[in-house]
């Protein structure tokens, strides 16, 4: 397996990707590559805030804005010759790996084709994705999770904050899963056909809206087939305790 | 078209083997007939379950774990091989897996292709198939929960539902992932895919001992809720112990504060 391995040091230097600098923050392209695996975009940022959007293009943008640390002075007499980074982007076997190292607090803005799985990870930040078709994954423990125009599979947490997402189409043969301790899960899917709902809710409860007609609260633990229990279609799951579950059907 | 014709030749339909004729008859059935529809829907899904399963690189204990699948299989092994070692024995399972799906294809393949069977025979033939496919399930969860995606290893932890009993095997990597897992979805479905092995005090008492080492509050109350629903005294520390811990969620103290006074309440 062939491992390309890019550090924003190296950059340049290697002409694998391009970056720049700038006042307002770094910008790292990764070229588009044909991998035996499909692209997955891999982010982990523990203070900063994640966007990924899909666009038309083949490569992956990343950019920051704002992710600056608070310098310590050189000592008397020396300079510093390196150019400290608080972003590192590599890439293997259509793996991107993104993070972005505290005490940045920056936001992280990614472009990505169409077809691109993520796996999104930071602690304080919210995270959003717009328009992707793949597996997602988000994880925020004080951030709101906010996914619109997903097609594939999501599965989200947000410890203390409300997940929001919006799908356009799923893969009625995975299972997908939502949880979240204090925040509200919201989720809008697009058929009732495939969806096998399971959830487990605190006193808020979880409402269902269908086709019109609304039911709820149901409290506790549950499983609903709205479109009639199709065997083989996977389960879509909600755990919340303090936080109300909402599930639309378009 | 009987069922139990149907049934023998479920698994070319499903590969798409059968010649158009053949193929639309059984299709029609499936289309009239629910129990048959259901038999054809799980074999099915562990089919698609398969197909999505990675293509292992060739490995030196490769041919002698085969060679064990095909050892439990002349045998007549519903359980199939155990011999591997304890820790992550099931990094085997997707090239045993389709191995064993290879002898499962073998064996409908011949079991069709012999003239003259008595009633008890094919209901043995039944029941040996089913075993087999049992087996075959239990091998895609193992492989599925090692997966790099949640949804993946979200969809092994799914098929332990499907599963008469889970066997030890199985048990373990659900608590495997009830600890270790990285997503915490997965570490909660876990929870919900050993409802029903609270039979079993080693089960109870790993899950309690689970309380005080998790990183994720919701996943203490999910297993809190469990035991409490089992009501079972042995987690009586781990939730003392939760509850008296300043530094663990506040949310999950007062769970497991409730917890304490329920099961206190029901002893």
């Amino acid at each position: 397996m062939k491992r390309t391995t890019v550090l924003v040091a190296a950059l340049l230097s290697l002409g694998a990707l391009a970056c720049a600098q700038g006042a307002a923050g770094e910008r790292i392209v990764v070229p588009a590559r044909e991998g035996a695996h499909p692209r997955l975009v891999n982010v982990s940022a523990l203070n900063g805030s994640i966007t990924v959007k899909s666009y038309s293009g083949k490569d992956v943008i990343v950019e920051t804005e704002g992710a600056k640390r608070a310098e310590e002075p050189a000592p008397a007499g020396m300079r510093r010759i390196d150019t400290p980074r608080d972003l590192e982007v590599n890439e293997e076997d259509n793996t991107i790996n993104v993070r972005l190292d505290p005490p940045a607090f920056g936001k992280l803005v990614i472009s990505v084709p169409v077809e691109t799985s993520l796996k999104l990870k930071t602690n304080l930040g919210p995270i959003t994705v717009e328009g992707v078709s793949g597996e997602v994954e988000a994880e925020s423990v004080n951030g709101e999770i906010t996914l619109t125009g997903v097609s594939g599979t999501v599965v989200a947490d947000s410890t203390n904050s409300a997940i929001k997402v919006t799908m356009d189409r799923v893969d009625p043969a995975k299972p997908m899963s939502f949880s979240s301790l204090n925040g509200s899960i919201d989720v809008t899917l697009p058929t009732d056909r495939m969806a096998n709902l399971k959830w487990q809710t605190g006193d808020k409860g979880i409402y269902l809206y269908s086709k019109g007609a609304s039911s709820g609260p149901m409290r506790g633990k549950g499983r609903i087939w709205p479109g009639g229990n199709v065997k083989g279609n996977a389960e879509i799951s909600f755990y919340t305790l303090n936080g109300t579950i909402y599930i639309r059907m378009k | 078209m009987i069922c139990e014709q149907v049934r023998q030749q479920l698994a070319e339909y499903l590969a798409e083997r059968l010649e158009t004729e053949e193929r639309e008859a059984v299709a029609a059935h499936l289309a009239s007939c629910a129990d048959c529809h259901a038999e054809a829907a799980d074999l099915g899904e562990v089919w698609s379950a398969m197909e999505s399963l990675p293509a292992g690189a060739p490995e030196a204990a490769g041919r002698k774990r085969f060679l064990e699948v095909l050892e439990a299989y002349q045998a007549g092994q519903a359980a199939g091989p155990v011999h591997a070692t304890p820790q992550r024995a099931w990094g085997w399972a997707p090239r045993a897996a389709v191995a064993a799906s290879l002898l499962i294809m073998g064996a409908l393949g011949g079991w069709r292709l012999t003239p003259a069977r008595t009633g008890g025979g094919e209901a043995s033939d039944v029941a040996q198939l089913r075993g087999q496919v049992e087996n075959l399930r239990r091998l895609v969860t193992l492989s599925m929960l090692q997966e790099q995606s949640a949804s993946a290893r979200l969809r092994g932890v799914g098929y332990t539902y499907q599963m008469l009993q889970p066997d030890r095997e199985v048990r373990q990597a659900l608590l495997y992932a009830v600890d270790r897992d990285s997503n915490v979805n997965v570490r909660l479905s876990a929870v919900d895919a050993l409802e029903k092995s609270g039979g079993d005090p080693a089960i109870r008492q790993a899950l309690a001992d689970a309380i005080t080492q998790q990183d994720s509050p919701l996943v203490q109350v999910a297993l809190i809720d469990l035991l409490v629903e089992w009501r079972d005294a042995q987690a009586g520390p781990a939730l003392r112990a939760l509850a008296r811990n300043p530094q663990a969620n506040e949310t999950a103290r007062q769970r497991a504060a409730w917890g304490l006074e329920k099961l206190e309440g029901s002893n």
